[in-house]
C-alpha cells in the first residue's frame, strides 16, 4: 500500500491501531471493513489461532500470550450491531503443527482480543439489512485462512507470500464471475473467491514444492468483494501437427454469428478478447482437416489445442 | 425475425432428491449471462446459438461444457462422475490380533493423564523393516472399539469396517512403520450406513496416510465433504441446512446431519437450526459432535439455566472422541471461551487432560484423528531395546528424528550449537528415553546422512531416569529394569524383591538411588559409544 508506513507490530502497537480501526468501523459510511493479518502464526485448534506480535516474549509480559493477538476472538467481537456490515477476513500466517507448542499454548490465555459486544437482541445476522443501514445487525464477515489446520504458510524470501499471490492474482482474473442475480457486474464474490483461492494457493505452493491449504470460517453469505468492467481474457490455440499451419486459417464467430474482426493471423493464435461463447472455425487445405470448435471464454485465460490431422 | 428455437436435454449422474434441489445446474448464453438454472436434469427450449453448461456433481465438482442448440434439433449434455484415482504405494495390509473386546473406549479423552497405555499393545515393525524395498511394508489394525468387525477387501489396500448392532461411537487403531493412528469412524447401525472404508494411500516412513471416507450410501455427506473441499461454501451451506434435519424417518442420516452441523456452526449459520441440533444431541448421544454443537448453541442463551446446562454438556461432551476433527475444534474453543464465568476451573481442569490429545489431534484431518510418531510409540513400548547397554538404538526412531531437526530446527536457521538444546526442550520426554547413547548416535546419524553438525556432547543435559520418570506403578517398571541386566540395577531389583512393600520414603529414596546408578551406566555407555 502506497503512502501507509506501518509501525512496528508491536503489542502496543496494535491495540492502539486496533482502538483505531474500531472506531472507523463505526463511523465509515461505505460500511465495508478489509482485514488483513500476516505474521508468525500457531493454531491451537481448527478454529483458533493465534499471531506472534513483534515483542512476543518481551520480559515486561506479564503472560506468555500477552504479545500476541488472537484473531478468532477479534472477529468475533467484530460481529455486532454497531459495525461495518460487511468485512473480509484475511489470515495470511501458519497454523503451526508442532504439537509440542500447540499443547503448551491450549490452557494459555491472555492475547490481544477485543471485548465481545454486549447482547442487544440485534446481533443475529438478518439479510434484510441493506449495506449502509447504521445500528443494524452484521451481514457478512468471513475469514479466509491462508493455510490448513496445522499447516505452513509459504513464502519465498523478498517475494510475495503464496497466498497474498494467490488472493491478487484472483481479485484481478482468477474469480471474476460474469453477471448474476446479486450483481448486474463482472465482479469477485465471496464464494468465487473461496472457490477460486483454493485452487490457486494450492497450485502455487505445488509449485514450490509445498502443501498448503486454505480454509474458511467466519460468518458467510454471498457478498461482492470486488465489482469491474468484464475483463479481456488471453486466448491461445495452439494447432496440431504444427506443420499444418501453412494450410490453414481460422476466424472465431461469437455466438456462432458475429465474426471477430482483427484477430491476428499464424500460429498460435494469441489474442485478448470479451469473454463469451464463440465458435472457433479453422479451415484447412488437403491432407488436413477442417474443424470447428466451440470455445468458452472466460477469466482469467483459455488455452486450447485443435488438432487438424 | 422470428427467433429460431432448439432444445437441450442434460442428465446428471445421480438422483438423489435433496441433491438434486440443491446442486444446480446453470445455462449460460454467449455472453456468460444466466440464461436459466436448473435443478433436476430436464429438457429445455433454448434460442439457437452457442450455451455453456454448468453443474456441480455430487463429489463437488464443477463441470461446464459448451453446446451449440441449432434451429429444429436436440442436442444432449451428459454429465458423468470420473472414476476417483487412488494412489497406492503399500504392498500389504495385517489384519488385527484382536478380539473385538478391546477395553479402549475413550482413549485420550478420560480425565487420566496422558493414558498411553493403548498404544503399549502396538508392536512396531524390527529396526530397519521399512528401509527393506524390497520387503513388505505392512500396516496393522492393532484395536478396535467393541461391536466392530473389520475385513480386509480383494483390494489389499483396503479395509472395511462393519458396526454390528447398536450405533455406538467406532474407531480403530492402526500402526505402520511410519506411526499409530487412531480413526473416529462414522459409522450408525442404519444398514446402508454401518459400514465404512479405509484406503492406504501411502505408509512411507515418514506418514502414515490412510483415508476414511463415508460410506457411498451416505451421498449427502459425501456430496458435502466434496463441495467443502472444492471450496465452494455457498453451496455447501445450502446443502447443510438440508442435511441438518436428516435425523428422522427412513433417510435418517444422524452422521450427515452432524457434519452439516459443524460447517454451519463454523460459517456462524448455526443460529437458525437450533431445534434439529437439540434434537441431534438428545436422539443420538453417541455422536459428541451432537452435544458440543449443542453446547454451542446453549452458551448463547440468554438464560442462566441454559448457558449451565450447555457447560454441563460440554464437560460430558468432551469425555469421549467426537466422529468429526471439527467437533473437537469446537469443543476446544468453547472450554477457553465459555460465556459465564462459573466453572471455569472445571474448564480449565477439562482442557488441561485434553492437553495430550490436543498434542496429538490431526486437525486437517475431517474425521477425529490422533496420530503418533513412530519415535513415541517407541518411547512408550521399547523402552527396553532403547535403553539396554550394548544394544543398537533404534535406526528407525533415530532417522525420524534426525529429519526433524534438520526440517524444524536446522533449516529454519537455528545456531547449530544451540540445536540440541532447543530440540530437547521441546521434545523432552522423546529425549529421555534415547539417553546419551542415542543422542550420540542420533548426532553421528546427522553427520552422515545429512551432512549436518551440531557439535560436541559436552553440554548436553544428562537424561533423567526413563523407567522412573512420572511412573506412578513402580512396579512395572521393575520388571523392565530386571531386563536390564546391570549390576546396579539388580542390586536395586534386589533391594525393592526383599522389601515387598516400600513406604513413600522408602520409595523416594529407591528411585533416587537408582537414577544414580542409571546415570553411571549411561556414562559407560556413552563413553563406549564414543570410543567406538
Amino acid at each position: 500500500l502506497r503512502g501507509i508506513h506501518p509501525r512496528p507490530a508491536t503489542r502496543a502497537n496494535v491495540l492502539e491501531a486496533l482502538r483505531e480501526f474500531v472506531d472507523d468501523c463505526k463511523r465509515n459510511p461505505d460500511d465495508v471493513a478489509f482485514v488483513y493479518i500476516a505474521g508468525h502464526g500457531v493454531q491451537l485448534t481448527g478454529h483458533d489461532a493465534i499471531v506472534l506480535l513483534s515483542d512476543v516474549g518481551s520480559p515486561r509480559h506479564l503472560t506468555v500470550l500477552e504479545g500476541t493477538i488472537n484473531v478468532t476472538t477479534c472477529h468475533s467481537a467484530m460481529s455486532h450491531a454497531d459495525t461495518a456490515s460487511t468485512q473480509f477476513w484475511f489470515v495470511d500466517a501458519c497454523r503451526d503443527d508442532r504439537s509440542d507448542i500447540v499443547a503448551k499454548f491450549a490452557s494459555l490465555k491472555g492475547g490481544i482480543t477485543v471485548d465481545l459486544p454486549v447482547r442487544d437482541g440485534r446481533d443475529r445476522p438478518d439479510p434484510a439489512r441493506r449495506a449502509g443501514d447504521r445500528k443494524g445487525p452484521m451481514m457478512v464477515s468471513p475469514i479466509f485462512l491462508a493455510t490448513s489446520s496445522q499447516e505452513a504458510a509459504w513464502a519465498n524470501e523478498r517475494e510475495r507470500s503464496v497466498f497474498c499471490q494467490a488472493l491478487l492474482e484472483s481479485l484481478r482474473q482468477g474469480a471474476v464471475v460474469a453477471p448474476d442475480g446479486s450483481c448486474p457486474d463482472w465482479h469477485v464474490s465471496t464464494y468465487s473467491l473461496a472457490e477460486r483461492l483454493k485452487l490457486r494457493v494450492q497450485e502455487i505452493a505445488r509449485a514450490y514444492g509445498k502443501k498448503q491449504h486454505v480454509e474458511t470460517n467466519g460468518c458467510w453469505g454471498n457478498a461482492v468483494v470486488h465489482r469491474m468492467p468484464p475483463p479481456l481474457v488471453r486466448l491461445k490455440v495452439n494447432l496440431l501437427p504444427s506443420t499444418a499451419a501453412p494450410f490453414t486459417s481460422a476466424a472465431l464467430l461469437l455466438n456462432a454469428k458475429t465474426p471477430v474482426r482483427r484477430i491476428p493471423k499464424g500460429w498460435p493464435l494469441v489474442t485478448e478478447i470479451d469473454p463469451g461463447m464463440y465458435l472457433l472455425t479453422v479451415t484447412a487445405k488437403h491432407p488436413f482437416n477442417s474443424v470447428n470448435d466451440i470455445l468458452d471464454v472466460k477469466p482469467p485465460a483459455l488455452d486450447r489445442d485443435v488438432e487438424v490431422g | 425475425m422470428a427467433i429460431r428455437h432448439g432444445t437441450l436435454e442434460i442428465f446428471m449422474p445421480f438422483d438423489s432428491p435433496v441433491l438434486s434441489r440443491i446442486l444446480p445446474i446453470e445455462i449460460r448464453d454467449q455472453r456468460h449471462a444466466i440464461v436459466a438454472t436448473l435443478r433436476t436434469e430436464r429438457v429445455i427450449r433454448l434460442p439457437e446459438g452457442l450455451y455453456s453448461i454448468s453443474a456441480v456433481l455430487d463429489n463437488g465438482e464443477r463441470v461446464t461444457k459448451p453446446v451449440q442448440v441449432r434451429h429444429r434439433e436436440s442436442a444432449c449434455v451428459h454429465f458423468q462422475l470420473e472414476n476417483p484415482v487412488v494412489e497406492r504405494q503399500c504392498t500389504s495390509l495385517v489384519l488385527p490380533s484382536y478380539d473385538g473386546t478391546h477395553p479402549f473406549v475413550s482413549m485420550l479423552f478420560t480425565d487420566q493423564p496422558a493414558d498411553a497405555s493403548i498404544l503399549s499393545d502396538l508392536v512396531l515393525p524390527p529396526p530397519g523393516a521399512s528401509a527393506d524395498r524390497a520387503g513388505p511394508r505392512r500396516l496393522w489394525v492393532a484395536a478396535a472399539s467393541p461391536g466392530l468387525s473389520i475385513s480386509q477387501s480383494d483390494d489389499e489396500h483396503m479395509i472395511h469396517a462393519r458396526l454390528e448392532g447398536d450405533s455406538r461411537a467406532c474407531w480403530l487403531l492402526v500402526a505402520s512403520s511410519a506411526g499409530a493412528s487412531y480413526r473416529a469412524l462414522p459409522l450408525s447401525s442404519d444398514p446402508a450406513c454401518a459400514e465404512c472404508t479405509l484406503v492406504v494411500r501411502s505408509d512411507s516412513s515418514e506418514r502414515l496416510d490412510v483415508e476414511l471416507a463415508l460410506a457411498p450410501e451416505r451421498r449427502v455427506g459425501r456430496a458435502l465433504h466434496g463441495l467443502i473441499e472444492t471450496g465452494k461454501v455457498g453451496l455447501a451451506v445450502d446443502l447443510a441446512r438440508h442435511a441438518i434435519k436428516l435425523i428422522e424417518g427412513e433417510h435418517a442420516d444422524p452422521i450427515s446431519a452432524a457434519y452439516s452441523g459443524l460447517l454451519l456452526q463454523r460459517l456462524g449459520l448455526l443460529e437458525d437450526h437450533a431445534r434439529p441440533v437439540e434434537n441431534l444431541a438428545r436422539d443420538f448421544p453417541w455422536i459428541q459432535d451432537g452435544r458440543i454443537l449443542h453446547a454451542a448453541v446453549l452458551s448463547r442463551s440468554r438464560r442462566p439455566a441454559q448457558v449451565r446446562r450447555g457447560h454441563q454438556l460440554l464437560l460430558e461432551a468432551t469425555r469421549s472422541s467426537p466422529i468429526f476433527a471439527d467437533a473437537f475444534s469446537l469443543a476446544l474453543a468453547l472450554l477457553r471461551r465459555w460465556p459465564d464465568e462459573a466453572g471455569e476451573a472445571e474448564r480449565q481442569a477439562r482442557l488441561e487432560a485434553l492437553t495430550s490429545a490436543i498434542a496429538h489431534f490431526d486437525f486437517t484431518s475431517t474425521f477425529a484423528t490422533m496420530e503418533w510418531p513412530s519415535a513415541e510409540i517407541a518411547a512408550t513400548t521399547a523402552m527396553t531395546a532403547l535403553h539396554d547397554p550394548g544394544s543398537a538404538p533404534h535406526h528407525e526412531v533415530l532417522r525420524w528424528l534426525a529429519r526433524l531437526i534438520v526440517t524444524r530446527y536446522v533449516s529454519h536457521g537455528a545456531p547449530p550449537d544451540q540445536v540440541l538444546e532447543q530440540f530437547a526442550a521441546d521434545n523432552r520426554a522423546v529425549v529421555d528415553q534415547l539417553g546419551l547413547s542415542g543422542v550420540a548416535a542420533l548426532l553421528q546419524l546427522l553427520r552422515a546422512e545429512h551432512d549436518v553438525d551440531l557439535g560436541a556432547l559436552t553440554a548436553w543435559p544428562l537424561a533423567p531416569d526413563p523407567y522412573l520418570l512420572g511412573a506412578p506403578d513402580l512396579g512395572g517398571h521393575v520388571e523392565a529394569i530386571r531386563k536390564d541386566g546391570t549390576a546396579a540395577g539388580d542390586a536395586l531389583v534386589d533391594r525393592f524383591d526383599s522389601a515387598g512393600q516400600l513406604s513413600p520414603a522408602e520409595e523416594a529414596r529407591w528411585r533416587s538411588d537408582y537414577r544414580e546408578a542409571f546415570e553411571e551406566s549411561y556414562r559407560e555407555g556413552f563413553e563406549e559409544h564414543l570410543s567406538n
